[in-house]
């Protein structure tokens, strides 16, 4: 029973403030008179916001041609896959009312493409991309080997079905004389994509690399022959090839395809008058009930011309204040009652 | 119920030689017990031919508390683990994604299970560990074993069935040993029973007289007898056996033996210095490891509901698996969606059976959205709950000084209840009282005599003597009362010690003689002191006489023939002594409602009366009888007990019935009354509670007046309450029919009137009632009627306690408390219970109710370890329910709110995307974020703020009880808020889909053209959600100290900093490179931070647009005291307690001749006397105080006066 004090120190608690709950600390309450402050803030804060962006995504330009129909024969023909070797053009002219200023940029588009289906997502093999091993196509599932075993390159799903429609932009002038607007094909794709995720293999020749391997079943000519001249846009490096291998988020999409050399004739942007799209047709959409156009469009800071990002704040800093004044009526409202109470 | 069925001890038989040796042939009929062992004492087997030797097997002397050996604790611990539904649950999803191919890689499940399940693997298998390093210790510390008479040192664990052991002083016992001698020459032997049931007062053993004069090893050595025991059972206080010791001449020698003989493993020898003891029972058979067995699980309200969301949760999982995958069937049945060119199947995912497919699938999208149920919340709550009791065993303001007791915690899992408690049943002895006895008054044969006055615990010098009120009596009058005194010397079981440095020391306020009295009864020393006061003092009990000291200082010896010990079913016990001269005497103490009966001489009347009188101010008296016994009658009577006492079966009641017959035709002597002060500040708290709109019950063993008046004195009942009375007494005039449907006419006719709002009680204009009602007429109602209509009574009953703003039971058996809780429990309400005891009469009712408080009082510590929470004193249980309580649910019910919210948030978007990717099963967030979501991302400030709020101050909860009722029922988990949550949920999730949807859906979002994929739009989603959900809770949190801010910041920090890294490297360890520099061009992309600004305001401002509005307009009790805080609250001067009875001048006023108001003040203030230190009247304090034995002459005032 010696030990009793000691046991009574030892049973006694500690009294530092986390122990007894009372560290110092401030106190939030959503009381009115707070939050209305606040509210009017966010409020005239999202109306701004609001107007700069519609005001900012107004002042972009943007022209979308669905070429689906205007092309019908070319679809026609692509709807049978044994014709895959017959080439199919089909020119389509539109009138540029007002120049587009800046830098444009083309775009493909495409609707009811769904290359965010999991099968497809999944079906590439980054370790080829990466020109590390370029028979690594475990994950490339269906589209892995061809009928006599040899590696696809680049194999999957996703690099199967390349888009691999050639739009050139060409400038009428006048009647007679057709220049074709100069796109450029770089810098159309992530820098870490281009200088990190892809890579040629090593070698001067690509041809020499890719021995042994086999094109994609649905590509008309072997990935190092995508772009012959430009050894740094050939092979894996390809900005197309590059950009149509990162998924589309929803089943309708655009993808970059080429912006604007500002050289020339097109210092300043595209300038009003008669353009056409001539467009080589390989692309087949209609088998899966899709369509694809052609956007040319200019940006701005806050990137094309949704409207969406400024109305949604303006409606929000709309409602924001209709909600504060209403918070404040109640309040003024029952303050009088009070005040009256207190008075009687 | 101060006293507790102890085992008192019976004295050794030294002058019953006639009755034992004749006991063997009237046992043989009990010889064909099933359930029986036969010890071989030292391994010596009988003379031959006496018994046949059946050779029975004992487990070693191991005790084993450990669940798992080295070997079987991985499968053993998983097979435990996975018995839980939750963790099954986890654990199928893992196999299904291991087993089919599932957008989600097994990891994002298995490594959050892998987790959950190694912690608490090593959690449990480190507290076996030190479980085992415990038994280790304990079976190898060496014995000492006398070895053909021999003294040898062995393990413990050694130790076997028949060893004879030697103990020395202040070792504990290493097993169940029978006590064959000590070297004290009378064969007794002290013992505390601390680590067994914590009371810590000496309890004296007796060895067994045949025996008892073995002292050295040699002679116990050459012991030759065998002990015939029950098998083991739990029970510390049974114990039935016999020994028949052999000797060369005789035949054996039979013994009964009983618990007296019995020390326990556990149990501590003290001021002996060493006794022999053979070992009946070994390691896990022990009393000690019996009473191991855990208590049955209990749950929480909170918890119950949490499996209520759960199983919606569940539903809601599995519609969404069957919509997706009944629409992905239907979306396909078009063929070009089916296997569109870019995306062909597998000749072998051609071939598979749609059925099978469509099942997989099914699997598949079960996997995909089992996040909605989340691994971590169990690991959450099950932190929050353990972390969060440590707040109340560190209260400063819960530990009491005085004892250096603070709170205890026995079980976490019922935190949050304790801030829904809406009944509490609690006792009154020793909790909402002091159990501090002090003797008031005796009343012999009609008159009066009180003991010195004391104040403030010290003895007035001047007043010497008794205090006889009455005039000198006559002869006769005088031999009465000394009989009276004598008896209250003798009858008892108090211990005498003259050792001061024993713990919890009763000092006899007699400076002179350093008495000190030990009992595990408080009444009992008190009456012993109080005698001593008048005149007699118990010196001791020696070779089985007590000698007390009488008033001439002459010392009167008497031979204690028999103890007939206390139980609270007789409530009452006896002694049979021998005086010097010869004569035998019968003295009987106890209730008097069980003396009463059993006297047939005496002036009963005039001291029922005086009884009844103390009854009401709330003594609690016992009355004392006598009978002289000539040597036949006690011959007889020791026969009697002898045939009872060496039953082995049913002895209890063989020894009932033998008392029955004992205990009659006796002479009434008198009676005595003792006070029982209240606790400190239990008035104030049971305000509070009532206040707090708990339903306070006092469920008590005392008379119905004793209990009455504590009640009015703890303020249960008030001036202004109807009492209704629902007794034995008014049953017997009326029947039970008609009492009950009267009472509830009164209280209904008048609830008709009010509106029957539970809230609106306890103003001071609206009439309250009371209801009393005691154990016999419980019973009657609790009986089953012959017809069958059980309920009728019990729905009638209850109703009318309902009405009642309190209710007192009193006469209560220990079962009948239980009994009461259980019904409560289960009328239909289903109200959360909560019972207060501090003794083992309350251990019942403290394991029925939802939550069991146990008082570490004087009573032992058997409730403090029954309980759930065990706290100092009665007062504590305010800050306990009110703020801590409160502070608990108000957490838990966040915590499971907000974790259900924040995986609506997390899935249905995965659910949504499924919408626009033709239900392929492609998941939207990258699997780092699937995993971590949970786990790391937003699973701090959920802890943190379920450990830290304080929605309101602690001062403001203990100073405004009402807000108490603002969380009573449940009130954060109904269903209406639980489906806000949700809701709310859902429209975050709306927002964060479709909100980045359309930004998406048609535009570029960076200034140079170039496009952002699926992977950007999953982490855009992702991060809107992160801090939205990171940022209500920042919202809900009202207390923000910096912790919190350094945990939500932080975490939202983490997630940006992991994300870039997650993203800024390519893993070598991943086969794929999705997130590679995701994260960081979003950021790169002006629209993206103004879309993460916009999303995350706009799922905010709802919720804080109702929380304004709601404030507003309704606020509640809560937000009333949270908007005006600084202001001060003219309801605070309700709570000041008892301002105006301390103030002086009330002490003049003699109260009305209504009893119970002037007793409640006469308590309060005595209550309040160890602060207000007023000086006795010097005329009052020396005079002699008469009252006339006429209670309707009393004045109550001056009893005031005197106790102050």
């Amino acid at each position: 029973m010696e030990e009793r004090p000691q046991h009574r120190l030892s049973r006694l608690p500690d009294n530092s403030a986390l122990k007894q709950q009372e560290l110092p600390a401030h106190r939030l309450y959503f009381t009115a008179r707070r939050v209305l402050f606040v509210f009017f803030t966010t409020g005239i804060f999202c109306l701004c916001m609001g107007i700069i962006l519609i005001l900012s995504a107004r002042s972009t330009q943007e022209i979308e041609i669905n070429y689906t129909r205007i092309c019908a024969n070319c679809a026609k023909l692509r709807e049978n896959a044994s014709n895959f070797d017959k080439e199919c053009t089909c020119s389509i002219p539109f009138y540029l009312s007002g120049k587009m200023m800046g830098n444009v940029y083309m775009y493909y588009k495409l609707y009811g493409f769904y290359q965010n289906l999991y099968r497809y997502v999944r079906s590439r093999s980054n370790r080829q991309l990466v020109g590390k091993d370029i028979k690594a196509v475990d994950d490339c599932a269906p589209f892995k080997m061809s009928d006599n075993k040899t590696p696809i390159v680049p194999c999957g799903a996703i690099a199967n079905s390349m888009f691999n429609d050639t739009i050139i932009l060409l400038h009428n002038i006048n009647s007679s004389v057709q220049i074709k607007v100069p796109m450029l094909k770089s810098g159309l794709t992530w820098w870490t994509d281009k200088y990190v995720k892809f890579q040629n293999p090593s070698s001067k020749n690509l041809a020499d690399e890719f021995r042994g391997t086999t094109k994609p079943p649905n590509w008309p000519k072997p990935i190092y022959d995508l772009e012959k001249k430009d050894p740094r846009n050939n092979g894996f490096l390809n900005d197309d090839f590059i950009v149509w291998m990162r998924a589309a988020a929803f089943p309708t999409f655009k993808k970059l395809y080429g912006r604007l050399n500002r050289t020339h004739h097109f210092i300043e942007g595209l300038p009003a008058g008669n353009y056409s799209f001539n467009i080589t047709y390989n692309f087949p959409v209609t088998r899966f009930h899709g369509e694809k156009s052609v956007v040319l469009s200019t940006l701005t800071w806050c990137g094309g011309n949704s409207l969406f990002l400024g109305l949604a704040y303006t409606v929000t800093g709309a409602i924001t204040w209709l909600a504060s004044f209403a918070m404040m009526a109640i309040h003024i409202m029952l303050k009088n009652k009070k005040i009256s109470v207190f008075h009687q | 119920m101060g006293q507790e069925p102890h085992a008192k001890a019976t004295y050794s038989e030294a002058g019953l030689g006639p009755c034992s040796r004749t006991m063997y042939s009237e046992c043989a009929g009990e010889e064909n017990w099933v359930d029986s062992r036969t010890i071989y004492v030292g391994h010596r087997e009988p003379p031959p031919g006496a018994e046949a030797y059946i050779p029975q097997r004992y487990p070693d002397n191991r005790i084993v508390s450990s669940k798992y050996t080295f070997w079987n604790f991985i499968p053993k611990n998983l097979f435990e683990q996975f018995r839980r539904v939750a963790n099954f649950y986890f654990l199928i999803i893992f196999l299904v994604q291991l087993i089919i191919d599932t957008p989600t890689s097994p990891v994002t499940s298995g490594l959050p299970l892998f987790f959950v399940i190694t912690v608490t693997a090593i959690k449990q298998g480190y507290e076996d560990w030190l479980r085992h390093k415990a038994d280790n210790a304990m079976n190898q510390c060496p014995v000492h074993f006398i070895q053909h008479g021999k003294l040898v040192r062995k393990q413990s664990r050694k130790l076997r069935v028949g060893d004879i052991v030697m103990v020395k002083e202040d070792e504990t016992f290493p097993c169940d040993l029978i006590f064959l001698s000590s070297n004290r020459g009378d064969g007794t032997c002290h013992v505390t029973t601390a680590s067994l049931d914590g009371e810590s007062s000496h309890k004296t053993h007796y060895a067994v007289q045949d025996t008892k004069g073995f002292h050295t090893e040699e002679d116990i050595g050459g012991l030759h007898a065998t002990i015939e025991c029950e098998q083991p059972q739990p029970d510390l206080y049974k114990f039935v056996g016999r020994i028949n010791v052999y000797s060369d001449l005789n035949d054996p020698v039979v013994r009964p033996l009983g618990s007296e003989n019995l020390l326990l493993r556990g149990a501590t020898l003290k001021n002996t210095e060493k006794i022999f003891g053979v070992a009946i029972y070994t390691g896990m058979e022990t009393k000690m490891a019996l009473n191991y067995q855990s208590k049955s699980q209990k749950r929480s309200a909170v918890e119950k509901s949490m499996n209520a969301f759960l199983i919606v949760y569940l539903c809601i999982l599995i519609s969404k698996a069957l919509i997706n995958t009944v629409l992905k069937y239907v979306w396909q049945s078009e063929p070009f969606r089916d296997e569109p060119w870019y995306n062909q199947k597998t000749e072998s995912e051609r071939q598979r059976n749609l059925f099978l497919r469509a099942f997989t699938d099914f699997l598949a999208f079960m996997v995909l959205f089992n996040y909605i149920i989340p691994v971590s919340m169990y690991v959450t709550v099950e932190m929050q709950k353990f972390l969060g009791s440590y707040f109340i065993t560190w209260d400063e303001d819960m530990f009491d000084e005085e004892t250096g007791e603070g709170p205890l915690v026995n079980t976490s899992d019922l935190n949050e209840e304790l801030g829904q408690v809406e009944y509490i049943f609690t006792d009154k002895t020793g909790t909402l009282t002091e159990n501090n006895m002090e003797f008031k008054e005796c009343c012999i044969e009609g008159h009066v005599y009180v003991p010195h006055v004391i104040c403030n615990g010290q003895v007035l010098p001047e007043s010497s003597g008794i205090d006889m009120i009455d005039s000198s009596p006559s002869v006769n009058g005088r031999e009465r009362e000394e009989l009276f005194f004598r008896a209250l010397c003798l009858c008892h079981t108090v211990q005498v010690k003259d050792d001061d440095s024993v713990d919890g020391p009763r000092k006899s306020p007699d400076g002179g003689k350093s008495c000190v009295y030990i009992s595990s009864s408080p009444d009992e020393v008190a009456l012993v002191e109080g005698v001593q006061r008048l005149g007699f003092t118990y010196l001791r009990l020696k070779d089985n006489y007590m000698e007390l000291l009488n008033r001439e200082n002459h010392v009167e010896r008497f031979e204690l023939l028999e103890i007939l010990s206390f139980d609270s079913v007789r409530r009452r016990m006896s002694v049979i002594v021998k005086s010097a001269t010869g004569e035998i005497y019968l003295f009987c103490k106890g209730a008097d409602s069980s003396i009463f009966p059993r006297v047939i001489e005496g002036k009963v009347d005039q001291i029922r009366a005086r009884v009844e009188r103390n009854a009401v101010e709330g003594l609690r008296t016992l009355c004392v009888a006598y009978k002289r016994l000539i040597q036949e009658e006690y011959e007889g009577i020791c026969k009697l007990l002898q045939a009872a006492k060496v039953a082995l079966q049913d002895r209890e009641k063989k020894l009932a019935e033998a008392y029955e017959q004992i205990e009659k035709d006796l002479i009434l002597l008198g009676a005595t009354a003792v006070e029982d002060r209240l606790q400190e500040k239990a008035a104030d708290t049971i305000e509070a509670l009532q206040k707090a709109g708990i339903k306070v019950w006092v469920l008590t063993g005392d008379k119905m007046e004793t209990a009455a008046a504590t009640c009015y004195a703890c303020k249960l009942f008030r001036r202004n309450t109807q009492l209704l009375e629902l007794t034995t007494k008014r049953i017997e005039e009326q029947s039970l029919h008609d009492v009950l449907f009267e009472l509830s006419k009164t209280v209904l006719r008048h609830s008709g009137s009010l509106t029957r709002d539970n809230f609106s009680g306890l103003s001071a204009d609206t009439q309250d009632y009371g209801l009393i009602i005691d154990g016999a007429a419980l019973s009657l109602i609790m009986k089953p009627r012959e017809d069958g209509s059980s309920s009728n009574y019990r729905e009638l009953f209850l109703e009318i306690c309902r009405s009642c703003s309190a209710v007192l039971c009193c006469r209560m058996a220990p079962l009948q408390k239980a009994q009461i809780v259980k019904l409560i429990k289960f009328s239909k309400e289903h109200p959360i219970t909560l019972a207060v005891g501090d003794g083992a009469n309350d251990v019942s009712m403290i394991l029925e109710a939802h939550v069991g408080i146990g008082v570490i009082g004087k009573e032992g510590r058997q409730a403090a370890r029954n309980s759930d929470y065990a706290i100092p004193k009665f007062k504590h249980l305010k800050k306990m329910l009110l703020v801590h309580g409160h502070f608990y649910y108000i957490r838990i019910s966040e915590l499971v709110q907000y974790f259900f919210y924040k995986n609506v948030c997390f899935i249905f978007p995965q659910f949504l995307y499924q919408f626009f990717c033709g239900f392929s099963q492609q998941t939207l967030y990258d699997t780092a974020y699937l995993t971590l979501y949970n786990i790391s991302f937003t699973s701090l400030p959920i802890l943190l703020y379920s450990l830290m709020e304080q929605h309101i101050g602690i001062d403001v909860l203990k100073r405004d009880p009402t807000l108490y009722r603002d969380v009573a029922k449940n009130a954060l988990l109904r269903w209406r808020v639980f489906i806000y949550w949700t809701l709310l949920g859902l429209f975050d999730a709306l927002v964060f889909f479709f909100g980045a949807y359309f930004m998406f859906e048609n535009t570029t979002v960076t200034s140079n053209g170039q496009i952002f994929g699926n992977w950007t739009f999953g982490t855009l989603v992702f991060t809107v959600m992160v801090f939205t959900v990171t940022l209500k809770l920042a919202l809900d949190t009202h207390y923000w100290t910096w912790i919190n801010h350094f945990v939500i910041w932080g975490s939202l920090l983490f997630y940006v900093v992991f994300s870039l890294l997650w993203g800024g490297v390519i893993w070598p360890f991943l086969n794929y490179q999705r997130m590679y520099y995701v994260f960081i061009q979003m950021l790169s992309s002006g629209p993206a931070w103004l879309a993460i600004v916009l999303l995350v305001t706009i799922s905010l401002l709802p919720d804080v647009l109702k929380k304004v509005l709601c404030r507003q307009l309704w606020p509640t009790a809560t937000e009333r005291v949270q908007n005006g805080c600084a202001q001060p609250r003219d309801r605070d001067s309700e709570f000041t307690p008892l301002a105006s009875l301390q103030s002086p001048g009330y002490q003049s006023t003699c109260p009305s001749a209504a009893w119970y108001s002037s007793r409640s003040q006469q308590v309060t203030l005595a209550a309040w006397k160890g602060k207000v230190s007023v000086e006795p009247p010097p005329a009052l304090s020396g005079s002699r105080h008469h009252c006339s034995s006429s209670p309707s002459h009393s004045c109550p005032g001056s009893r005031v006066q005197m106790l102050v």
